[in-house]
């Protein structure tokens, strides 16, 4: 027997469990770019859907996944967006790295959010975690913070890990933040005690730090808030008594962010957290193709066995599909002229960096 | 916990999981064998049928191919002088010696059974400290990384070769080398001569196959002649053994610090090879048989290769830090099975995590012992002639370089960083020097500049072990130097005095070159900020001095800076020209044709003009190579480049 055919086997024991009424697009073979090599987030959500999605397509039609790795994933996209069919057998996964890039402006991007349809959304939610020796005594304690500086360590300027600085930075805390971190270096520095603030998605907050918190070495501090299609603020599902960002903001100034900085922290916010892992369609697909899609993922995630087997890597956010998954993404799409200027001001005071579109 | 333990072992036999083991190791020693190819390309490989597997039988197949990657690629290093995974590129300086000398089976088998010890070693050590590997790693903080860095760089000194001047000078030439692309600290861009396939760095593979594997390859094509230069091999199998547990000081040595590199993330498992080299030879009395085949570099290197893995799996389970390419993988299959890394591995999962290590003292057992088994008829590959193997290896690393990235442009860094490892290897400038210096450079970078913002000078120097380990390092560097000077280099004979002084303005060429790149890179980094530029700036001002004073010594004859490996007596009967021709026109065929079509094309043509082959048998090579990537590849549903003129991919045809 060989590992093929025991995958296979796999895939046909999952077929049984899937409701009827598979959607039709005359398809044998259907390919699935990803920009980044084997194993990253966007490989691993593709991978967790793949096998459904071959079910609920007419024809059971092979789906290919294509790792493109290099320059951040942004030369695969814009060839994505150059080459591929718009008869739905092409699709792309797109990940926070390249909604941030395209946020913040690359002159690499030869595209534009516009450029895609999305099918699939599966939001991220990530806490804000500070050492106890930072004054705080619970969540959203600014007050108690009070002069003292945060260190937090992130890996790129140019990357979500600047949203976490501009967070605290609006909150009004002094932050101390280095850079070139390696991945999960923030939370083992925290755990030395080097650092006194860092950032988890809350997959990882609740396998790796969960314990500190217990431990009393961690304070959770804040999420970042999940965008709703309605472009409102909801707090965390999975965190439902941890204030957000923005109800924290309000508490201390006493009226809510707004002006070019709310729509700033809005479009880094979809950007890395929100619509962080999509799987999207070129422009330009004829909308029965995108329909049919939208009822695959519908019925993918009505699936029991789907939600049980990805609760763990998604983290039991509710997902996207459709019309609110365009929702969400067009409330990212591009920053104004006037939150793009307060942005790169801000980049420029606190982080000593330029970022220009 | 021990009930957990033997629970894990019971299960690892009751259920399919170690068929898994067992396919695990075999896919290992194969990925290990193929040139160049290591842990993370095989894992990467693996990672389409990790999903949907059960946790148990998932880690037992990617612990067991993880494991025996560095007992295979003992085979490539030692017969065919090129390393087999990057992790054992160091055993190539004893190993192919003993295997040119017609002792191949004894390197091996004293390898194999080395990389066995080692890797035991890293399981016990993994078992033992399991409960307080936590805490030992988090005594660890930036400092002591920055430390344990430092005392990779020092192994420097210890593989310069004659010439200090030489060695300082490539080694910086490596770090200005690794700090083209951003930053770390400001973000910047840096040396990228604007072009954006630079931003993200050079890739690490294609300068270790430039710079070790190209020069080799071009040696022995012209050379034309068979590896072993006896006609018969000898047993050798237990002389090999017996090596073994002679040196046993060494092997537990080795392990230890194999281990212990391993376990700290960011330190670089990538050059623990080199470093434990270097401390073997500085280690050793009589060190004038290093390099030319001293079994004890062999029996160091791959105690220490297999040992890492043990070392390496404590972050990566326990805090969810991978440490390497291949961990940080391993870490994306865990996520991807449902586990997240984290304390839980020693809670609930915790028969997991023992699992893992049953299954990487299984594998290390299995892989070593089917090695034994072939060490014999494997060394007769010596015997082959070269020019039959060259094919074959030019088609493998390039398969290997184009894994990574699947960029074809790489394959052309490949030829770049292959002229210039043509030149350090007959000029004598160290390339393990380059190598730790490319390879530590990202890292010393990020962590001096974290360090200096956290710590003060005094709150760095009353770490205790920051002082520990600056006494190591101060040691090492003393004991290295003081080595360095005491030994007198003269000319062999006065006729070899004469030939190597009448090729000075060849060997000028290669340091003046350093100097002008040196000079080049201070020019491009004057306009970035403080913070990017002053790490490189001082790298490269150090290696303008370094390379100005070998010119000045090559210059007034000095015995210990002239070097000229083509003044040895060896007879180069093929013309340099016409093997860079063929590496050209390799690339150029399989970046035009994509790399299955391009590289059938390449094994007709070479194998035809320059072996006189038959075509049954280039229809048997171009089948058996092309099939057995092409095979790979369609299981694995992985993509390699199309080409320009043609896209030839197995999933596009099938």
């Amino acid at each position: 027997m060989t590992l093929k055919s025991i995958l296979f086997a796999g895939i046909g024991a999952l077929g049984l469990a899937l409701p009827a009424g598979a959607q039709d697009l005359g398809l044998s073979r259907i390919n699935v770019t990803v920009p980044f090599g084997e194993g990253g987030g966007s490989d691993t959500l593709v991978r967790a859907v793949a096998p459904y999605l071959q079910q609920a397509l007419t024809g059971n039609p092979t789906i290919l996944i294509r790792n493109e790795p290099g320059g951040g994933g942004l030369p695969s996209t814009n060839r994505f967006v150059q080459n591929a069919a718009r008869d739905g057998s092409d699709l792309i996964s797109l990940s926070s790295s390249i909604f941030v890039a395209s946020a913040l402006g690359n002159p690499q991007i030869q595209f534009s959010l516009g450029d895609f349809t999305p099918v699939f959304v599966a939001p991220v939610g990530a806490v804000i975690y500070v050492s106890p020796s930072t004054g705080a005594t619970g969540p959203g304690d600014v007050a108690s913070i009070g002069d003292t500086t945060l260190i937090y360590g992130g890996g790129r300027q140019d990357s979500s890990d600047a949203l976490t600085v501009l967070e605290l930075s609006l909150l009004g805390i002094d932050v101390q933040s280095i850079w070139g971190l390696e991945r999960g270096g923030g939370r083992i520095g925290f755990e030395r005690g080097e650092l006194t603030v860092d950032q988890q998605t809350s997959v990882a907050f609740n396998a790796s730090v969960q314990p500190l918190v217990d431990a009393g070495t961690a304070i959770p501090f804040m999420t970042t808030g999940l965008i709703a299609a309605d472009g409102s603020i909801v707090r965390d599902p999975v965190f439902p008594e941890l204030p957000t960002f923005f109800e924290v903001y309000e508490q201390v100034h006493g009226e809510p962010l707004s002006g070019p900085a709310y729509r700033a922290v809005m479009a880094l916010n979809i950007a890395a957290l929100t619509a962080g892992k999509t799987i999207a369609l070129p422009e330009g697909t004829p909308q029965p193709v995108i329909d049919a899609y939208t009822a695959a993922f519908d019925a993918i995630i009505a699936n029991p066995e789907f939600q049980a087997s990805t609760e763990a890597s998604l983290g039991g956010y509710p997902l996207m599909t459709g019309a609110e998954a365009q929702a969400a993404f067009d409330v990212g799409d591009t920053m104004d002229d006037e939150a793009y200027a307060w942005l790169q001001d801000w980049y420029r005071t606190n982080l000593n960096f330029e970022i220009a579109r | 916990m021990g009930g957990s333990m033997l629970d894990a072992f019971v299960g690892l036999f009751t259920t399919t999981a170690i068929f898994y083991l067992m396919f695990g190791a075999v896919l290992g020693l194969v990925v290990g064998i193929l040139p160049a190819l290591g842990g993370a390309a095989g894992l990467s490989l693996m990672i389409p049928f990790i999903y949907g597997m059960d946790p148990a039988s998932a880690m037992a197949m990617a612990i067991g191919m993880l494991a025996t990657v560095t007992t295979g690629d003992t085979i490539t290093s030692v017969l065919l002088g090129i390393p087999g995974s990057a992790s054992s590129q160091a055993t190539v300086l004893d190993g192919f010696p003993l295997a040119k000398q017609g002792q191949g089976a004894r390197a091996l088998s004293a390898g194999f059974l080395s990389s066995l010890l080692g890797g035991l070693f890293g399981a016990a050590l993994l078992t033992a400290t399991l409960q307080v590997a936590r805490q030992i790693v988090l005594w660890f903080g930036m400092p002591e990384i920055l430390m344990m860095i430092l005392f990779g760089i020092a192994s420097v000194a210890a593989l310069s070769g004659r010439s200090l001047a030489k060695g300082v000078a490539i080694c910086a030439f490596g770090m200005i080398a690794a700090s083209i692309g951003f930053a770390p600290a400001t973000g910047e861009e840096r040396l990228t001569l604007g072009l954006f396939y630079l931003y993200d760095g050079l890739p690490l593979i294609a300068c270790v196959i430039g710079v070790f594997v190209v020069p080799e390859i071009v040696d022995l094509v012209r050379q034309n002649r068979t590896i072993s230069d006896r006609p018969n091999i000898g047993s050798g199998t237990r002389q090999g053994l017996a090596d073994v547990l002679r040196n046993k000081w060494i092997v537990l040595r080795s392990a230890g610090v194999g281990s212990l590199v391993g376990a700290m993330p960011g330190v670089g498992g990538a050059v623990v090879d080199w470093i434990v080299y270097g401390q073997t030879v500085r280690a050793a009395k009589d060190k004038s048989r290093f390099g030319k085949g001293d079994i004890r570099g062999v029996i160091g290197v791959e105690s220490s290769n297999n040992a890492v893995l043990g070392g390496a799996l404590v972050p990566t389970l326990l805090f969810g830090v991978p440490g390497s390419g291949s961990t940080a993988l391993l870490l994306s299959a865990l996520i991807m099975l449902g586990i997240q890394p984290g304390p839980a591995m020693l809670g609930a999962n915790i028969e997991l995590t023992y699992t893992m290590i049953w299954s990487l003292a299984l594998a290390n057992i299995i892989g070593a012992g089917l090695c034994f088994g072939l060490a014999r008829h494997l060394a007769k590959i010596t015997l082959i002639p070269f020019v039959w193997i060259a094919p074959f290896l030019i088609v493998a690393i390039s398969f290997a370089t184009l894994q990574v990235n699947r960029d074809p442009r790489d394959l052309f860094l490949v030829l770049l960083f292959g002229a210039a490892g043509v030149f350090m290897r007959r000029f004598g400038f160290s390339r393990p020097a380059f190598l730790i210096g490319f390879v530590l450079q990202s890292n010393l970078e990020r962590s001096f500049y974290q360090t200096s913002q956290l710590y003060s000078f005094w709150g760095f120097l009353s770490r205790p072990i920051v002082l520990l380990l600056l006494l190591v390092v101060a040691t090492v560097l003393i004991n290295s130097l003081r080595n360095q000077l005491s030994t007198r280099t003269t000319f062999a004979t006065a006729e070899m005095a004469a030939r190597l002084k009448a090729t000075r303005p060849l060997q000028l060429l290669m340091p003046l070159a350093l100097a002008g790149i040196f000079a080049a890179a201070l020019w491009m980094l004057r306009d970035l900020q403080a913070l990017g530029r002053g790490y490189p700036q001082t790298v490269a001002a150090v290696g303008l001095v370094a390379a100005l004073i070998a010119a000045w010594q090559i210059y007034r004859a000095q015995p210990a800076a002239l070097e000229d490996q083509e003044q040895e007596g060896t007879a180069y009967p093929v013309p340099i020209l016409r093997v860079a021709l063929w590496l050209l026109g390799a690339m150029v065929l399989l970046t035009a044709f994509g790399f299955f079509a391009g590289s059938a094309l390449f094994l007709t043509l070479f194998l035809a003009i320059e072996a006189r082959a038959r075509p049954w048998a280039i229809a048997a090579g171009v089948i058996g190579i092309v099939g057995l990537y092409l095979f790979l590849m369609y299981q694995s549903g992985t993509f390699l480049p199309d080409g320009w003129m043609l896209a030839l991919n197995p999933w596009n045809y099938f």
